[in-house]
């Protein structure tokens, strides 16, 4: 058998043990959306009309705070008979819209990092600054 | 003849055994050096929410102070499956070296929403002292 032979069924036995998963929770955050938020004027009930429901209300004393989200998750694997290796990477859209006693906006807060997981090896180093701001230029919508 | 028989056996094992080298990153880490700043002027939550972005958590503390928490998770380690069936009876067992605790950093706000304090270290440091439940009021 030639050493081009060995190497395509090496290569051919190790991608049957390979696994690429990707979750995701919820829909993307739309950052144009938030753009058209005004703390001190957009009511809670403009911020459901325009982001939908959120996924979680906090009451903090008479104030409240929502919060949106939408995860993404990728998972990369391979086995070598009884050895596995496993890298799981899970990054997150967030936004919490904070809302006096008088359900007004005061306060956003938002990150924006769905984008960003990567499938990788357990030993490998991602997310480095330039490696994000490479993905960042790639996502949709203006705030980045 | 042993190499061959060591072979057969890790075959045979792999339906019952795995080891496993596990990596779990998830959420960005906050910069030290950010919250050392945000801390001395006494940030508020304006300040607070544009230099750190969204936090993972908002919670109402018992003594009335807000806490917001940003977590992020970079861990590694090694990891042992073990499933045998036993008279129709599957058993499993997981050895797990990679202690999946998330690092934290908790900032405190007062009602004016002014940073009072911020505590980093393990998540579930925090949110088992802090997180408590309101006590039920007195019945009458």
């Amino acid at each position: 058998m030639t050493f081009a032979r060995c190497c395509g069924l090496a290569a051919l036995l190790l991608l049957g043990a390979c696994y690429f998963g990707r979750a995701t929770v919820n829909e993307p955050l739309d950052p144009d959306a938030l753009r058209t938020l005004r703390p001190g004027s957009t009511t809670a009930q403009q911020a459901l009309e325009l982001l939908g429901a959120p996924s979680d209300v906090v009451q903090l004393g008479k104030r409240s705070a929502w919060r949106y989200d939408h995860s993404v998750q990728k998972e990369a694997a391979t086995w070598l008979l009884i050895f596995a290796l496993l890298n799981t990477d899970q990054r997150q859209d967030r936004m919490w819209l904070f809302f006096d006693e008088n359900d007004v906006l005061t306060h956003v807060g938002a990150t924006f990092a769905a984008h960003r997981p990567q499938y990788a090896f357990p030993w490998e180093d991602v997310h480095e600054p330039e490696d994000a701001a490479r993905r960042d230029a790639d996502r949709f919508g203006p705030a980045r | 003849m042993r190499g061959a028989a060591a072979v057969l056996l890790t075959a045979l094992l792999c339906g019952c055994v795995s080891l496993r080298f596990d990596r779990r990153r998830g959420f960005e880490p906050v910069d030290a050096a950010v919250l050392d700043e945000l801390r001395a002027n006494r940030a508020d939550l304006t300040a607070c929410l544009q230099r750190l972005g969204a936090p993972n958590l908002v919670r109402e503390q018992p003594d009335g102070r807000i806490a917001l928490v940003w977590a992020w998770l970079d861990q590694f380690g090694w990891g042992i499956n073990v499933s045998v069936n036993v008279r129709n009876v599957a058993l499993s067992t997981d050895v797990d070296r990679n202690r999946r605790h998330m690092k934290g950093a908790v900032l405190f706000f007062d009602d004016e929403l002014r940073l009072v304090d911020v505590d980093c270290g393990l998540l579930r440091d925090f949110l088992t002292l802090r997180d408590r439940r309101r006590p039920d009021a007195p019945e009458d």
